[in-house]
C-alpha cells in the first residue's frame, strides 16, 4: 500500500513538472506583425481605454464612447485615413491587452513612467496634468503629500497615483478598479482621502456635484503619452508627427478646451 | 427609480448578451460534458486520461483565470479570437467539466441490470448507452443540469473583465456617467434574478414531463 502510495505521489509529481514545462514552453513564442501594417490593413485603429474615466473616456447616453481620449483618437485615426474603434478594459489589463494585440494603441491618460517603458513605447506626451488629493468638503486635514501618513488613501491599481501613495511612509493605502469605486468610498466614509488626476476630479465635482474638494497643489506631474506596443518606432514616429501638427494647427487646443476650462499646457 | 428607467434600455440589451453567452455555453458544455462522461466510462484508453486531466484541470482553478488564459493566452502564438468567442469558449470548457462529472453521476446511476438485459438482447456497448442507458441518466441529471446553468448564468457576469458588454460591464459603465452604483446594481441584480427565474420555471416543466410516465 505504502509503495502503491508513492508511485502515485511520483507520479503526480512528474505530471506537475511536465505541466509547468508546457507553461514554461508556451510562454517563450510569439508572434509578430507590425502595428502600422495592421492598421494600414484592416482601415481600423483599435484603441484601448477603460470607458469609465469622464471626461477622458466614458459611454454616454447614447451608449457611444466619448470624452477627450476619445476624440484625439479620431482625429489621430482620421490624419491616418481609418477609423477609430474602442475597446473598452479595465485598466490593470489595458497594457496585457496591448501587448497580446487586443488594441493597437492605449489612448486612455497613460502617464509615461520608466517602469511602463519596459513593456510598452510611448509616443510624446498629448497632455500634461498632475495629481491632487482629494478629500470631503468639509475636511481640512490634507494640503500636502505627506499628510496622508496614517490615513486610509484610495488610489486606482496600478496607476501613478498608486505609486505617488506608496511613496508617503505610514499611509494606508487601498486600492480600486476605477475612479468611481474610490470616490464613492470617500464619500461614504470608508477612505479619508483619495489621489486622482485634477481635470478629472474638477470635472466629475462638477458635473455630479460631488461633496468633495481638491485639498492640495498638484503633488505629482503627470506627462501623458499613447502607449504602443514595443517594435513599432515607426508608427510612434508617425503618431509624433501628427500630435505635432495637431497641436501647430489649433485641432488639439480646439479639443482641450471643449472638455476643459483651461489653457492646454502643451502648445 | 428614475434613472433605473432610463437605464433599462442598455441593461436589458445587455442581458440579451448575457442570455446569448449561457446558452451558446451551455450548449457546448452539453456536448462537451456529455462526450467526456461517455469517454470516461468506457475507459477509452488515452482518451479517458485525457478528459479526466480536463476535469480535474477546470474544477481545480478559478473560473476568472481560466477566462484570462483564454483571452490573453492565444495571442502568443498568433491567434487571435474576440471578446465574445473568447468568453463562450471558457465558459464552456468550465461548464463542461462540471456537467461531466453529473452525467457521469447520472448514467452510473442506472442499474447496472440495464445494460446486462440490453446485451442479452445482442445490443452492443454504444447501442445499449445510447438506447438504454444515457436516456434514463438524462432524467436523473436533469436537476444538477439546470442548477449548473443557473451557476453559469451568474458566472458570465465574469467576462466583464475581459471587455464584453454583458450586464455587470454596461452596468459599470453607466454608474461611470450617473454616479449612482445602488440604483444601477440593484436594477442589474434584478434583472439577473428575473432571467434566472425564467429559467427555473421552464425546467420545472421539463422535469414534470420528463417524469410522467414514471
Amino acid at each position: 500500500m505504502a509503495v502503491r502510495q508513492r508511485t502515485s505521489l511520483v507520479r503526480l509529481g512528474t505530471l506537475l513538472v511536465a505541466a509547468l514545462l508546457c507553461v514554461g514552453l508556451l510562454s517563450g513564442w510569439a508572434a509578430a506583425q507590425s502595428t502600422l501594417e495592421r492598421v494600414k490593413q484592416t482601415g481600423v485603429l483599435r484603441v484601448g481605454l477603460e470607458g469609465t474615466y469622464p471626461p477622458f473616456n466614458f459611454v454616454d447616453e447614447n451608449n457611444r464612447m466619448a470624452g477627450f481620449d476619445v476624440d484625439i483618437s479620431n482625429e489621430i485615426a482620421r490624419r491616418l485615413g481609418v477609423r477609430a474603434e474602442f475597446v473598452g478594459t479595465l485598466w490593470a489589463s489595458l497594457i496585457s491587452g496591448l501587448q497580446t494585440d487586443k488594441f493597437d494603441v492605449i489612448i486612455a491618460q497613460m502617464t509615461i513612467t520608466e517602469e511602463r517603458k519596459q513593456s510598452v513605447d510611448f509616443t510624446n506626451p498629448y497632455v500634461i496634468t498632475g495629481a491632487v488629493l482629494v478629500s470631503r468638503a468639509n475636511d481640512n486635514r490634507f494640503s500636502k503629500l505627506e499628510d496622508i501618513a496614517g490615513h486610509r488613501v484610495g488610489v486606482g491599481i496600478g496607476t501613478t497615483f498608486e505609486e505617488v501613495a506608496r511613496s508617503v511612509p505610514g499611509a494606508d493605502v487601498r486600492t480600486y478598479d476605477s475612479f468611481q469605486e474610490y470616490a464613492q468610498e470617500l464619500l461614504t466614509g470608508r477612505l479619508d482621502v483619495i489621489i486622482n488626476d485634477q481635470l478629472s476630479v474638477a470635472y466629475a465635482i462638477k458635473e455630479q456635484g460631488l461633496p468633495l474638494k481638491i485639498t492640495s497643489d498638484i503633488v505629482n506631474e503627470d506627462v501623458i503619452g499613447i502607449a504602443v506596443k514595443k517594435g513599432n518606432e515607426d508608427f510612434v514616429e508617425l503618431l509624433n508627427q501628427i500630435l505635432a501638427d495637431m497641436i501647430a494647427d489649433g485641432t488639439y487646443r480646439e479639443i482641450f478646451q471643449k472638455w476643459f476650462d483651461a489653457e492646454p499646457a502643451l502648445r | 427609480m428614475e434613472l433605473a428607467l432610463q437605464s433599462l434600455p442598455a441593461l436589458l440589451q445587455a442581458s440579451l448578451v448575457t442570455v446569448g453567452l449561457a446558452a451558446a455555453s451551455m450548449a457546448a458544455g452539453l456536448v462537451i460534458g456529455l462526450l467526456s462522461a461517455l469517454i470516461r466510462i468506457a475507459r477509452i484508453p488515452v482518451l479517458s486520461h485525457l478528459m479526466r486531466a480536463y476535469v480535474s484541470i477546470i474544477r481545480g482553478t478559478p473560473l476568472l483565470v481560466q477566462i484570462y488564459l483564454v483571452y490573453y493566452g492565444p495571442p502568443q502564438f498568433g491567434w487571435h479570437l474576440e471578446p465574445v468567442p473568447s468568453a463562450i469558449v471558457a465558459l464552456s470548457l468550465n461548464v463542461g467539466a462540471y456537467l461531466s462529472e453529473s452525467f457521469r453521476g447520472a448514467i452510473e446511476s442506472v442499474s447496472k441490470g440495464q445494460m446486462e438485459a440490453a446485451y442479452t438482447l445482442g445490443m452492443t456497448y454504444w447501442t445499449a448507452m445510447r438506447r438504454i442507458i444515457v436516456p434514463q441518466s438524462l432524467r436523473t441529471a436533469l436537476p444538477t443540469v439546470g442548477n449548473t446553468y443557473i451557476g453559469l448564468l451568474k458566472d458570465t457576469s465574469l467576462v466583464s473583465v475581459i471587455t464584453v458588454t454583458e450586464l455587470l460591464r454596461q452596468s459599470n459603465v453607466i454608474i461611470a456617467r450617473t454616479w449612482k452604483p445602488l440604483t444601477i446594481y440593484m436594477t442589474a441584480a434584478v434583472l439577473y434574478w428575473f432571467m434566472s427565474t425564467m429559467f427555473s420555471f421552464v425546467q420545472e416543466r421539463v422535469e414534470r414531463r420528463v417524469s410522467r410516465h414514471v
